[in-house]
């Protein structure tokens, strides 16, 4: 798959992208230590980027790391806050990752609107394989990233919830 | 001033009104969800300032931008978006928009987005 060799889009790019949102959402100075929680549930945002071939950014962390971002996000105690809230944090981190992805490849590409689960595996991309992958550690929280990307040439928002 | 906060996350929503304190900017906020929801309250009260996410379910925010132009609003309008390639840009001008803020974003990009425009 050559799609994307005229591109800079690396997992150092990928891992750049992340690092540099993370940067502006999570303050050094604050306390981001882990929140407590006992399950390894883990979160997955998936942001569908399309253009010449359907796209997607997939990104998993812990339910706790969810928990610390929208708590810096809200301004808030992460104790505080709501399921809904988590994700809707979550959901704006992989935006802006995905923007930042966006704007490493070539051409004409459009964002999607971000979906977050809980579940894990509640989120497809059928038919894509990883293009890219990045590891961060922010704070001890570890959050992966991969970039999927589908031959297929149809141009449409193809990642979605997995109904079946 | 007053200032409408246009974005479908609510975190985000957040983000922004603490970046505007952060850039010194004394603003009284509303929030909206959608581009429509933004449309309906910048028609029924006046803002100096409009500022608005792109990819939005319902009414995208250039399509909020554009509706708002055919309705006589002028209000002052800036998207705070991830998208950020030229043409978006383009488009975001040639609708009426003063100025695009690409995320991630931080306090210095909104003073130079809104130096000497307010």
């Amino acid at each position: 798959m050559d799609m994307f060799s005229a591109t800079d889009l690396s997992a150092e790019g990928l891992e750049a992208a992340a690092r540099n949102v993370l940067a502006m959402l999570l303050d050094p100075a604050a306390d981001v230590a882990a929140t407590g929680t006992e399950e390894e549930e883990v979160l997955t945002a998936c942001i569908s980027i399309v253009g010449a071939h359907p796209s997607a950014l997939v990104i998993h962390c812990t339910v706790d790391f969810g928990n610390v971002l929208a708590g810096a996000m809200f301004g808030t105690s992460p104790e505080e806050l709501s399921p809904a809230e988590v994700n809707d944090a979550l959901g704006e981190f992989a935006n802006m990752v995905g923007g930042s992805v966006k704007a490493m490849l070539d051409g004409s590409w459009q964002l999607g609107l971000p979906m977050v689960s809980r579940d894990g595996d509640g989120i497809t991309v059928p038919g894509a394989e990883p293009w890219c992958e990045a590891y961060v550690d922010a704070f001890g929280h570890p959050i992966s990233l991969r970039f999927y990307v589908s031959e297929a040439s149809d141009n449409h928002h193809f990642a979605g919830k997995d109904m079946g | 001033m007053k200032v409408l906060i246009v974005d479908d996350s609510k975190a985000m929503r957040m983000i922004v009104m603490r970046t505007l304190r952060q850039a010194g900017i004394d603003a009284t906020t509303v929030e909206a969800e959608d581009g429509q929801d933004g449309l309906d309250k910048a028609l029924a009260e006046r803002f100096d300032l409009i500022l608005s996410d792109w990819n939005m379910p319902r009414m995208l925010g250039i399509e909020f931008l554009q509706a708002l132009r055919e309705a006589g609003d002028k209000t002052k309008f800036g998207f705070v978006t991830s998208e950020s390639n030229p043409d978006m840009r383009q488009l975001a001008v040639d609708a009426g928009a003063s100025f695009l803020i690409s995320k991630p974003f931080n306090a210095e990009s909104f003073e130079l987005a809104l130096d000497g425009r307010l």
